[in-house]
């Protein structure tokens, strides 16, 4: 009773305290809602970003990846020295999206050992995704595809209800609403448009040689 | 209604939420000693208090900046933490008498500043990484409780502002975790914070209610402004503005008063820079928004003296 009488006489105070309250929930709901509704990637994505530490862009290579007959090679290029010494590199790193833990985890990958005696370019196996089969259909067998934007197609709601910061993150996405953000495992660092490379689809494992 | 009458109003609403009797106040009225004296005192007191709580402030940031560098883990949290809570405790223990009450206000500042430090540099000393919006949301948490349960117990004006202060600082980290749109977050936070506001307007924290009008409707107009601005639903802004306006002579509050018609003058700019820029009829348009500029400074005296100012020195 005396709660009720609190709410009856301090309505407003009521109004202000549980809006944010409010707001918060249901956009807690909500961001679990593309999970709910929609089943979530079952195939498991390798992506490349660009690695813009000063170390990895010092490097005399740059990498491209390739996929040949399912597997992940590296062309690496030798970069030009630049007037005053310097090499832009455009190092890159490589990620696997694990559908099984839904987590982002980084694929070992850096300097071929005999760096040196790469005179124009040389194609080499990824060893870290020795083990991958992979598929460049930029659409996976699930309908998912790597896009960048909002959660759901911009729009002014959605741009209003939802931050700009994430307008250019990436995602796994498909038409029927189903949508998961990539970003690292402890959910701080996200990918954007400006550094992420499809690269290709899980669709089977297998050692090779 | 005439001026004597608002203040009129005002004076019994102040007797009424200090709990006055009528003959404290004949007594003050006359001129008593001891009324006199305490209000000296109290004056005095009460600057002591805020100098030497500035210069405990600063000896002790001083002194923490010196030794940083060589301090440990715990060394760094025990030099911020700690003071900061026995600063919460000591404040705590001067609201109990009322000798060392005038020291309380300072103390409760000062620990609102100390213990949040504090518990940034424990999380930083000891956290194994991850977002660190999830450490502020933490300490906006912890001190908001706090401040909110010593509110309850003392009932004192500054830990109602500390208690906005860290629980608005909650929501805003939360709603970043959720990645609400900005917008979002500024029209609810305004209007949270403009009902907050509106309730400690009738109450004895009545001190607060500027402060929390002038945050709560420019974080409300500003966040309206980006959503609607180059959208066919931007008119719906002068109805904001002018919403506010009217709100400013209900609430009686200047605060208000101010954010709208300056929200209505930059819309007002902003239209007629965006529409009338490149043409001839750009400079008579001018004109006119100065005499409009005019008109309406005009009418927000008028509205002030008519409907907020109760009597010279008003609150919000």
């Amino acid at each position: 009773m005396a709660f009720k009488a609190f709410v009856r006489q301090n309505v407003v105070l009521v109004v202000g305290l549980t809006l944010p309250i409010l707001v918060m929930v249901a956009f807690m709901l909500a961001s679990g809602l593309p999970q709910r509704i929609a089943d979530p990637p079952r195939y498991s994505l390798v992506f490349s970003s660009s690695d813009y530490s000063p170390a990895a862009q010092a490097f005399p290579v740059a990498p491209k990846f390739i996929v040949r007959d399912g597997a992940l090679h590296a062309q690496f290029t030798r970069m030009p020295r630049q007037p005053g010494g310097y090499v832009n590199s455009g190092w890159k790193k490589l990620f696997l999206y694990d559908a099984a833990s839904t987590k982002v985890r980084e694929l070992p990958f850096g300097l071929p050992a005999d760096v040196e005696s790469i005179e124009v370019m040389r194609e080499d196996p990824v060893d870290s995704a020795r083990d991958l089969v992979l598929d460049t259909t930029l659409q996976s067998p699930d309908g998912y595809e790597l896009t960048f934007g909002t959660r759901m197609n911009g729009g002014f709601f959605n741009e209003f209800l939802w931050r700009s910061r994430d307008t250019y993150g990436a995602r796994l996405s498909r038409k029927d609403g189903g949508s998961v953000r990539l970003a690292t495992a402890d959910g701080q660092g996200t990918f954007s448009l400006s550094s992420v490379e499809f690269v290709g689809w899980v669709t089977g494992s297998g050692a090779r040689r | 209604m005439s001026d004597r009458d608002d203040a009129l109003i005002e004076v019994v609403d102040l007797v009424r939420r200090h709990d006055l009797s009528l003959d404290e106040i004949a007594a003050a009225l006359a001129g008593d000693a001891s009324f006199a004296a305490r209000r000296s005192s109290n004056m005095v007191a009460r600057i002591f208090g805020y100098i030497g709580g500035t210069f405990v402030f600063a000896g002790l940031a001083i002194y923490v900046g010196m030794r940083w560098d060589d301090l440990g883990s715990i060394g760094r949290v025990l030099l911020t933490l700690g003071p900061g809570f026995s600063t919460f405790v000591l404040a705590l223990v001067c609201t109990t008498d009322e000798g060392f009450e005038r020291a309380a206000t300072p103390l409760f500042l000062l620990a609102a500043v100390l213990q949040p430090a504090g518990i940034l540099v424990m999380l930083q000393e000891y956290s194994t990484g991850g977002n660190p919006m999830y450490g502020v949301l933490l300490m906006n948490l912890v001190m908001a409780i706090q401040q909110a349960c010593a509110f309850w117990a003392r009932r004192r004006t500054v830990l109602a502002l500390t208690t906005v202060v860290f629980a608005s600082g909650f929501f805003v980290a939360g709603f970043d975790l959720l990645e609400v749109g900005n917008d979002l977050v500024g029209m609810v936070m305004g209007v949270s914070l403009g009902c907050i506001g509106w309730t400690l307007d009738r109450s004895r924290h009545k001190s607060l209610a500027g402060l929390l009008y002038l945050v709560g409707a420019t974080s409300f107009l500003a966040a309206a402004y980006d959503t609607m601005r180059r959208t066919p639903i931007e008119p719906v802004f002068v109805g904001l503005a002018c919403g506010v306006i009217f709100l400013s002579t209900v609430a009686r509050s200047r605060s208000l008063l101010v954010v709208g018609t300056v929200a209505l003058i930059g819309y007002i700019g902003d239209f007629i820079n965006e529409h009338f820029s490149d043409s001839l009829a750009a400079p008579v348009l001018l004109m006119m928004f100065g005499f409009l500029l005019i008109g309406v400074g005009a009418a927000a005296v008028r509205v002030h003296n008519r409907y907020i100012k109760a009597q010279p020195g008003a609150s919000a």
